[in-house]
């Protein structure tokens, strides 16, 4: 069973001018094998910073990351990365954008056309092959960016806001899209996001950080029957379980942004 | 007593008031901007400069140097300048485009001024030499012109050479580094040649081929709008020629300054210069040779005849200050 | 279509309103030749093989200056903006050495390379090495780090990122360095040619300058522009040609 990440007691801090500046301070949590995890917190709270560091972009200045027990030192396709921004290479056309892992492992051209074909079906993208990232809309891209990642069968996936850029309608779209495709998968997803709806939908356990420097505020376990529908946002556990998270954040945005102006 | 004090006091006031006022109405201030070559050939200009001789006339003079005449003369053209010393090739260049070109007095002769100078070591020793070789020539001046009477007198033409445009400070170093065999000039910059050669340069002179006149020109416009200042102009500059011909080492001194050549070098090219304020025959003459040499070589006169060049001359200013200097009719 | 007769019809206009102006004697047609007569000077210039040679001149030394120069500044800026050792050491000399103004240089290099092709393809190069090792720079430079961690976590190696990542990455703000850099071939190597040449257009417009032959001088200002043109237009089509993303991401910006 591979794919299980621990992190204890993580700190990360920049240097900056004259100061030292902590992004997230004492973080711990954990994604089990095939667990569905979201991290929810108020903007600027290290979010990402925790989702870096597990992907290896940035090493923990305190504390320790593993995945699967082992100390990560740097970026692997074991661990796929989905960014809120897409990241997707405009100089390569759709297929050469999700062909690009298996191409750089070596792996035989045939056998590439073939699964980057499965996948370019997969999310219904077969017309758009010879596209360029920038001739699509930001849901096609998002599904571009997913395929980039899954073709290279990762046994993490770390999602960093991956729908904060699109639209409400497909957003909601995107969200089906990856629970899907999680459920026939079934890799380990970390999934980091400020949408609490989004966060209880898609996961079995959230965890709500505090304000800068963010640490590890509450735990959730989301106990919802899966497979999971649209619908079931109107369950009275659903709502229950987002008010919870509600107040939780609420809290942490009002230790930023001050309490509400009264009139 | 307080009384008469006073009226002593009006008195010279009225006469001192009287009189500044006289001075100012006869001796008012003119401004003019001169342009003027650079080259040995100047000297009288430089002298006036230095010895401020304007002032005497009540001039306020502006002094701008041009690496050559035939650039002063496209200031003047374009009404940068009001007067500027040129030599006689690029006026009649000039005139084919831009007949409101006047000339008011040559100010030097000399037909030892422009030279040829080579490099030994590109098989030069002797003018015949020169066939098949690599000239450098300033367009558009006296050095052209000279340039192809000198190479004609050899028999030879133009054909015969490749002539290269080259601004006259440019072909000391261009001979140097090997870039032309020769080049044709007025000085200083065949003695810059000279000197940056050594033993390796070869000098000849023609002197039977052209006599350069350097003139000061000025346009039709300006004449018109102040003849005054024109023939206050030309005052000076009688001084200031004087002054140059009776006091050579002062002149020379003073050249020296302007160009960087050295005082012996100057001491001996210096009586190669006839400086002189005249409005001779010569000039007419010279004017015409080059515009008939013009029209034959380039298409410039296309389909119009030559200008007829003693009305380029103003000489009535000149004749008015020095009656002798004028020998046109 | 239709765009090309709107762009023509402005250009024809000049023509016209440049001819009736030199054909009514508003202005001298001796100072201000009509488009007729720049054009038959052209016309008998190129018969007489003399134009032919100055553009073959003119060309060689401008691409020659512009690919050496490029190539160059592709390198150094490319090195200097990834690898901090080389940064340290090359930057400050670029620095130093960019201000001065590349025409400031046309005496000296005449005295250094002779009037010959060496002194005007060092020159050329000199233009062109300063805005390509710039544009390299920054491109190389700043390359969003988001494309390199998104590569290294789809596994790409080490080694491969130059030239499966920084490289395109930075490719936009390398081409509008070398686009800015041809018409700045051009300006450098006029003035080259005019300071002193065997040929060249250049060297024409400064030789004919000086005996008012206004007509062939301004017959190979027009080509000079001309050619400027035709060079721009080349390199827009070669790229898009090459890169056909390129376009794509320009217009989206």
């Amino acid at each position: 069973m591979a794919g299980h990440v621990v992190v204890k007691n993580l700190g990360i801090s920049f240097t900056g001018k004259d100061k030292t500046i902590w992004a997230v301070k004492d973080v711990s949590l954990e994604v089990k094998s095939r667990e569905f995890v979201s991290l929810v917190g108020v903007s600027g709270c290290g979010k990402s910073t925790v989702i870096n560091s597990i992907a290896g972009f940035v090493p923990p200045t305190v504390g320790e990351v593993t995945v699967d027990n082992q100390p990560i030192t740097e970026p692997n396709s074991r661990r796929g990365v989905v960014f809120q921004s897409f990241v997707l290479f405009p100089w390569k056309t759709v297929f050469e954008n999700i062909a690009f892992g298996p191409r750089s492992r070596d792996v035989d051209e045939k056998a590439i056309t073939e699964s980057v074909d499965q996948y370019l079906k997969l999310m219904g993208l077969m017309k758009f092959a010879d596209h360029y990232p920038q001739q699509l809309s930001g849901g096609m891209r998002q599904r571009v960016a997913l395929a980039r990642v899954l073709i290279n069968d990762p046994d993490v996936l770390l999602m960093d806001e991956p729908f904060g850029a699109l639209d409400a309608q497909t957003r909601i779209f995107m969200q089906e899209v990856v629970l899907n495709l999680w459920e026939s998968t079934h890799k380990s997803v970390l999934f980091v996001t400020h949408d609490i709806d989004e966060a209880v939908f898609l996961s079995d356990r959230v965890y709500v950080m505090t304000a800068a420097p963010g640490s590890i505020k509450s735990v959730y376990d989301i106990e919802l029957e899966r497979p999971r529908h649209a619908d079931i946002r109107l369950d009275q556990k659903f709502l229950l379980y987002k008010k919870e998270l509600y107040e939780a954040i609420r809290e942490e945005s009002q230790k930023v942004l001050g309490p509400l102006p009264t009139f | 007593m307080v009384f008469r004090n006073f009226k002593l006091m009006l008195g010279i006031l009225i006469l001192v008031l009287v009189v500044s006022g006289c001075g100012r109405v006869s001796e008012e201030e003119s401004r003019v901007t001169l342009g003027q070559g650079m080259g040995v050939l100047n000297a009288p200009i430089f002298v006036t400069n230095k010895m401020n001789f304007w002032e005497s006339q009540s001039l306020q003079v502006n002094v701008r140097p041009f690496v050559a005449g035939r650039l002063a003369l496209d200031s003047l053209i374009a009404g940068d300048i009001d007067i500027a010393t040129i030599g006689d090739t690029p006026v009649v260049y000039g005139l084919f485009k831009h007949p409101n070109l006047r000339i008011i007095a040559t100010v030097m002769e000399s037909n030892r001024d422009e030279k040829v100078i080579a490099r030994r070591d590109a098989g030069i020793d002797s003018p015949d030499d020169l066939k098949g070789k690599r000239i450098g020539v300033f367009f558009g001046t006296a050095g052209e012109y000279y340039a192809i009477r000198f190479i004609e007198a050899q028999g030879l033409s133009k054909e015969d050479v490749s002539f290269i445009n080259l601004k006259a400070p440019d072909m000391v170093a261009a001979l140097s580094n090997g870039s032309i065999d020769a080049y044709v000039s007025w000085e200083p910059h065949v003695q810059n040649g000279l000197r940056a050669l050594g033993d390796n340069a070869v000098v000849f002179v023609n002197p039977d081929i052209y006599t350069e006149t350097w003139n000061l020109v000025t346009t039709v416009e300006f004449f018109n709008n102040s003849p005054e200042t024109v023939r206050r102009v030309l005052r000076a500059v009688v001084r200031g020629v004087e002054y140059t011909n009776a006091n050579r080492k002062e002149a020379i001194d003073i050249t020296e300054e302007q160009l960087g050549l050295s005082r012996d070098v100057l001491d001996s090219i210096w009586d190669d210069y006839d400086f002189k304020v005249v409005l001779s025959e010569n000039l007419v003459t010279t004017l015409k040779n080059q515009g008939e040499w013009i029209q034959a070589s380039s298409d410039l006169s296309k389909g119009k005849s030559l200008p007829d060049y003693r009305q380029v001359i103003i000489d009535q200013p000149l004749r008015e200050i020095l009656p002798v200097a004028v020998s046109i009719p | 279509m239709r765009q090309f007769a709107l762009r023509s019809t402005g250009i024809i206009f000049l023509l016209i309103l440049w001819e009736l102006v030199s054909r009514t004697n508003l202005i001298d047609p001796g100072l201000f030749p009509p488009p007729s007569q720049v054009i038959s000077a052209l016309v008998s210039l190129t018969l007489s093989g003399q134009l032919p040679k100055d553009v073959f001149a003119s060309v060689l030394r401008a691409v020659a200056g512009f690919v050496l120069g490029s190539i160059a500044g592709l390198f150094v800026g490319a090195v200097s903006g990834r690898i901090r050792a080389f940064d340290a050491v090359l930057t400050p000399v670029v620095q130093v050495l960019r201000p001065i103004p590349v025409i400031a240089l046309v005496p000296l290099a005449i005295v250094w390379f002779g009037l010959g092709e060496a002194s005007k393809i060092f020159l050329v190069f000199w233009g062109v090495f300063f805005p390509v090792w710039v544009s390299s720079y920054l491109g190389i430079s700043r390359v969003d780090k988001n494309y390199i961690w998104a590569a290294r976590s789809i596994g790409i190696r080490r080694e491969k990122l130059w030239l499966q990542v920084i490289v395109p990455a930075a490719l936009p703000t390398i081409i509008t360095g070398l686009r800015t850099s041809i018409s700045l071939a051009f300006i450098v190597l006029v003035a080259a040619e005019m300071a002193g040449s065997y040929l060249g257009v250049g060297y024409r417009i400064s030789a004919y300058h000086l005996v008012f032959q206004i007509d062939k001088m301004m017959g190979y200002i027009v080509l000079m522009g001309a050619l400027g043109f035709i060079a721009d237009r080349t390199f827009a089509y070669l790229v898009n040609r090459a890169l056909p993303w390129y376009q794509l991401s320009v217009n989206q910006d």
